[in-house]
């Protein structure tokens, strides 16, 4: 069952984090349970659009079928406050995801350091693909296999510190 | 590595090689039937790019850059320089942050918003060995890891 759209709670997702969880299927989830925002920066990041693009990734086709279905919002933030862009790599789309999600209390879906070290400081709630497979695990949509294929296939993407933190999670849940 | 390249030349520079390099270079011009200008233009554009792209992995392994940190030294896309990483062996780094401490605050906006998540049978646990199966792909990839 598709939850009331406007009832969900608006998440701005990362260009690394969107790339991560479609490479893992794990794409229809978000739009499960969350309303997507995608900044413009992080769009034009994740197309690739440039005169040498030979081929659509997977991720590219999924990210162009769920604005055809008018899964995704595009906003924009209205102002970027000077300690971000102190603290974050300017014109990035990490740098406007964040600005966004401060402006319009958003969760920040990224696997970024910088945008999760800053937002953590700012308690904005952060969501990283690992806390994302962690959390589809408690809803249920995941089984311990899948969660094991999915840690998996991270290992040589993300820091095999953070694949044992979320271990350390799933043990703790028995 | 999608790179614009600009045929407006408007330096010359001059150099001097060993008779080996020259040797080299009359060979790979005549296997290549590329002009000599055209083939050490390359040689030496090519040699920037592998320059820009060991500093900009450099950047991110130190975690003094993110991605597009990284994708801005190396002078390629977002997506091109994520694709290097993970050739190059440079895994993404949540620095001090721990795994899971943001969660309960999502499940609870995600609660409560009403969504009608529909309710399934109480996970229960002991029909899995959680230990069992997490560690063997803890050991899976420790082991790939030490290969």
């Amino acid at each position: 069952m598709i939850p009331d759209i406007k009832s969900k709670p608006k998440i701005v997702v990362d260009t690394s984090f969107w790339i991560n969880i479609v490479y893992l299927g794990l794409d229809r989830y978000l739009i499960k349970y969350f309303k997507m925002y995608f900044v413009s920066k992080v769009e034009k990041e994740i197309l690739d659009d440039n005169e040498f693009k030979m081929y659509d990734s997977i991720d590219m086709e999924q990210y162009s079928k769920s604005k055809d279905m008018k899964s995704i919002t595009i906003k924009d933030p209205r102002n970027i406050s000077k300690k971000l862009i102190d603290n974050l790599q300017h014109n990035s789309g990490e740098l406007y995801s964040t600005a966004l999600a401060i402006e319009e209390e958003m969760i920040l879906a990224t696997d970024d350091k910088g945008a999760i070290e800053f937002c953590s400081k700012i308690n904005i709630p952060i969501l990283t693909t690992i806390d994302y497979i962690l959390f589809l695990y408690d809803l249920h949509e995941l089984t311990l296999n899948d969660v094991n294929r999915s840690f998996y296939l991270l290992n040589g993407k993300i820091k095999f510190k953070y694949i044992e933190q979320g271990i350390i999670c799933l043990k703790s849940k028995k | 590595m999608a790179k614009e390249i600009n045929y407006k030349l408007k330096k010359s520079k001059t150099v001097r090689l060993s008779d080996s390099a020259v040797k080299n270079i009359n060979y790979m011009v005549n296997d290549t039937r590329i002009s000599e200008s055209e083939l050490l233009r390359s040689i030496i554009e090519k040699a920037i790019d592998e320059y820009r792209l060991k500093k900009a992995l450099d950047a991110v392994k130190s975690g003094k850059k993110g991605i597009s940190g990284g994708a801005e030294i190396a002078g390629i896309s977002y997506r091109a320089f994520y694709e290097k990483m993970i050739e190059n062996g440079v895994e993404l780094d949540y620095g001090d942050y721990n795994v899971g401490e943001g969660l309960d605050k999502i499940k609870e906006l995600v609660h409560g918003s009403q969504v009608n998540i529909k309710k399934k049978k109480k996970a229960n646990y002991e029909d899995y060995n959680i230990g069992g199966g997490l560690d063997k792909v803890h050991k899976s990839i420790k082991s790939k890891k030490n290969k």
